[in-house]
């Protein structure tokens, strides 16, 4: 497939509209200190989310935005406060062992630490046949490492990486075999959680374009979750941007960089160094908020936020609803960037 | 934008000539992650020197702090701060030149701090160690540089550990730490790599500032080409422990001569780039330092190479402003 043609298939693949993962409400809280400290942390607050076939969808934010706890959620490696999740159908966290067993097949995370996340002592072929051995008994030692080499091919490592064991290889082809492995079993849904943060940058773009290009010929669906909305912008076709356990702005990728309308999401593309020759945005001055687990009345995004200090912001939690852009946003005063500039020089402090 | 920078012998504050750093290794031969590199470093100016992992930068960072890991050392060349060669001092004097006319901010605030002590001691004791003044006058001066770096109300937070503040405020104390003694060079390894992206830039418009304020000669280590864009007057980049090209940021990074440099800018996921394009990637992997390529160690991935690229390391050449080694360095558009 050329260039053009896997361009032209990405268009139209997007928003075909047939969900795959369904998150409906879902909360996630962890009591810290003591069983009687009574204080809660809500990693992931009523969340919801639809990831629908074959598309790629940006999970965005910082840490302790609570994105990989919804990550985790999403594959059953943890287990809800209240709301639930539905992958293909399924109630994921009403499924039998029997089932889960099934779904987990269909379901697979690449981690972001290329080394970590693979056993030092096992080779290459040892480690991206492990989901064979466990989901597919039946399968010939043969027949697996027939499995193996395709599954490198599709990967672009040589079949005498097969042998190798992870320390011979660098960052970016350690990267790879976790790929490799994901794919193992034939996904649906595949997790990448800051997949490319630990990488060089000039493996970056090998990585990014290896996973598009997977995605086109594997038809397969994406929750890139990461930090860096430039590579959220190249790779997602839906954008939810997240903080403090909530989705503050979510929508098409386009409508959302064309028309962003969170102070927050202002922010994070005011924050991004400019690529050599591109233009710096204006810079939109966060609020230093103090360092509590508490979590902040009203609008939790108020005590960062310029315009947080009126009184309707500081009271009240602002539901989304949707934009003119044609994306949902929630903020009591959504706006361009340069209103927000303009209204924040007009704020009394 | 051609300004010329004045050149004058005074301006520079440290000058590093064909530095060499060697790690011994269990078995076999001693590798060489920096091989040769030569810079100066102006007051008031920040350098920025980029890099993969591997390239050689952060080594390079440490041998000037001469804080290198345990088999690894300096086998060559000079680090000239003042009168003094820091590449041939004993331990002693370093440690009296260290934290006091060349300091650093590292990576992670957290694991850099002691979070036993109260950050007041820890500046204070910088202080005292280094400027012989009593422990009040010490003090004073500390709650001084606390504010300067922007920290609300440094009187009362003075006396707090590491735990009781952010990551933006518990860098900012870091900085306070590294510039407390007026030092004339300050390296930032990697300053806000372990930041949120919106506590980035007002980390980097602070730095910024307290250059221009004391003076400082700066250095940079990044792998953010972005980030070195914005931030830095000069550009070094490095590839295979050598200074692959260098001149302002704005020749480096604006019209690049060196091929590695030209394609790792275009590698970059730019946040104004056409999404429906797959990003011009470097092909291959960056060398290891035991495994290098004869010839030009970039060759093997280079799309200009040619035959004399495998057979001879290139001689360093002036193209437009800047200096770039290369055998076929990219000279653009004929002028």
């Amino acid at each position: 497939m050329s260039a053009t043609d896997a361009a032209a298939s990405r268009t139209e693949r997007v928003h075909d509209g047939e969900p795959l993962v369904v998150v409906d409400h879902l909360s996630r809280h962890f009591r810290l200190g003591g069983p009687r400290s009574g204080r809660t942390v809500r990693a992931v607050d009523d969340v919801s989310l639809v990831l629908n076939r074959g598309e790629t969808v940006g999970l965005v934010g910082e840490s302790g935005s609570g994105k990989s706890t919804l990550a985790r959620l999403l594959l059953r490696l943890d287990e809800p406060t209240s709301g639930g999740v539905h992958f293909d159908s399924t109630d994921l966290f009403a499924a039998s062992s029997r089932e889960l067993r099934r779904l987990r097949r269909e379901m697979q995370i690449v981690f972001q630490d290329p080394y970590a996340s693979l056993n030092k002592r096992k080779t290459v072929e040892q480690i991206v046949s492990f989901p064979l051995v466990v989901h597919e008994r039946s399968l010939s030692r043969r027949a697996r490492s027939v499995r193996v080499a395709e599954l490198l091919e599709l990967v672009g490592l040589r079949p005498e990486h097969a042998s190798a064991y992870p320390r011979q290889l660098s960052g970016g082809q350690c990267q790879r075999v976790s790929i490799a492995r994901a794919l193992a079993l034939n996904p649906k849904l595949v997790v990448l959680d800051e997949a490319v943060s630990a990488v060089d940058v000039s493996i970056q773009a090998q990585i990014l374009n290896l996973l598009r290009g997977l995605q086109d010929r594997l038809d397969l669906t994406y929750l890139f979750v990461t930090h860096d909305l430039a590579v959220v912008r190249y790779m997602a076709d839906t954008i939810a941007v997240m903080y403090l356990g909530r989705i503050v702005e979510e929508g098409p990728r386009d409508s959302l960089f064309a028309d962003p309308q969170h102070p927050y999401t202002h922010a994070l593309l005011a924050s991004i160094p400019p690529a050599p020759g591109e233009v710096q945005r204006e810079q939109i001055v966060l609020r230093e908020a103090a360092a509590t687990d508490e979590l902040p009345s009203g609008c939790r995004f108020h005590p960062r936020c310029p315009l947080g200090r009126r009184e309707l912001c500081r009271t009240v939690d602002p539901p989304l609803h949707a934009t003119a852009a044609g994306h949902t946003v929630a903020c009591h005063f959504p706006q361009s960037a340069d209103s927000l500039l303009a209204e924040v020089a007009r704020e009394p402090e | 934008m051609t300004a010329v920078l004045p050149q004058t012998a005074t301006d520079v504050v440290l000058e590093v000539r064909d530095l060499v750093v060697e790690i011994t290794m269990p078995r076999g031969e001693p590798i060489r992650p920096v091989r040769g590199i030569s810079f100066d470093v102006r007051s008031g100016r920040r350098l920025g020197i980029v890099g993969e992992s591997g390239s050689g930068k952060s080594l390079t960072a440490l041998s000037l702090m001469r804080l290198l890991p345990p088999r690894a050392r300096i086998a060559g060349g000079h680090v000239l701060l003042g009168g003094l060669d820091l590449a041939g001092v004993s331990e002693r004097e370093m440690a009296r030149v260290r934290g006091g006319r060349i300091s650093t901010v590292y990576q992670d605030p957290m694991s850099s701090l002691n979070p036993l002590m109260t950050v007041g001691r820890q500046i204070v004791e910088a202080i005292e160690a280094h400027e012989g003044v009593g422990r009040r006058e010490a003090r004073e001066r500390a709650i001084q540089v606390l504010g300067d770096v922007g920290l609300p109300q440094p009187e009362r937070r003075i006396d707090d550990r590491p735990h009781q503040f952010s990551g933006g405020m518990r860098q900012r104390v870091m900085i306070a730490m590294a510039i407390c003694t007026n030092p004339d060079v300050l390296v930032a390894d990697e300053p806000t790599t372990a930041l949120d992206v919106t506590t980035q830039a007002r980390i980097m418009d602070l730095l910024g500032r307290l250059v221009e304020e004391r003076r400082m000669g700066m250095i940079l280590i990044t792998h953010d080409l972005g980030l070195a864009s914005t931030f830095c007057d000069d550009i070094h980049v490095m590839y295979a422990g050598r200074i692959v090209e260098s001149g302002t940021a704005a020749a480096v990074l604006g019209t690049p001569a060196h091929p590695y440099s030209e394609a790792l800018l275009d590698s970059i996921c730019g946040l104004d780039r056409d999404v429906e394009r797959p990003i011009a990637a470097i092909s291959g992997q960056p060398p290891l330092p035991h495994q290098l390529p004869s010839g030009c160690p970039f060759h093997p991935r280079c799309a200009y190479a040619q035959e004399i690229c495998a057979a001879e390391p290139p001689p360093p050449v002036a193209v437009r402003d800047q200096v770039a080694e290369c055998h076929f360095p990219v000279r653009g558009a004929a002028a």
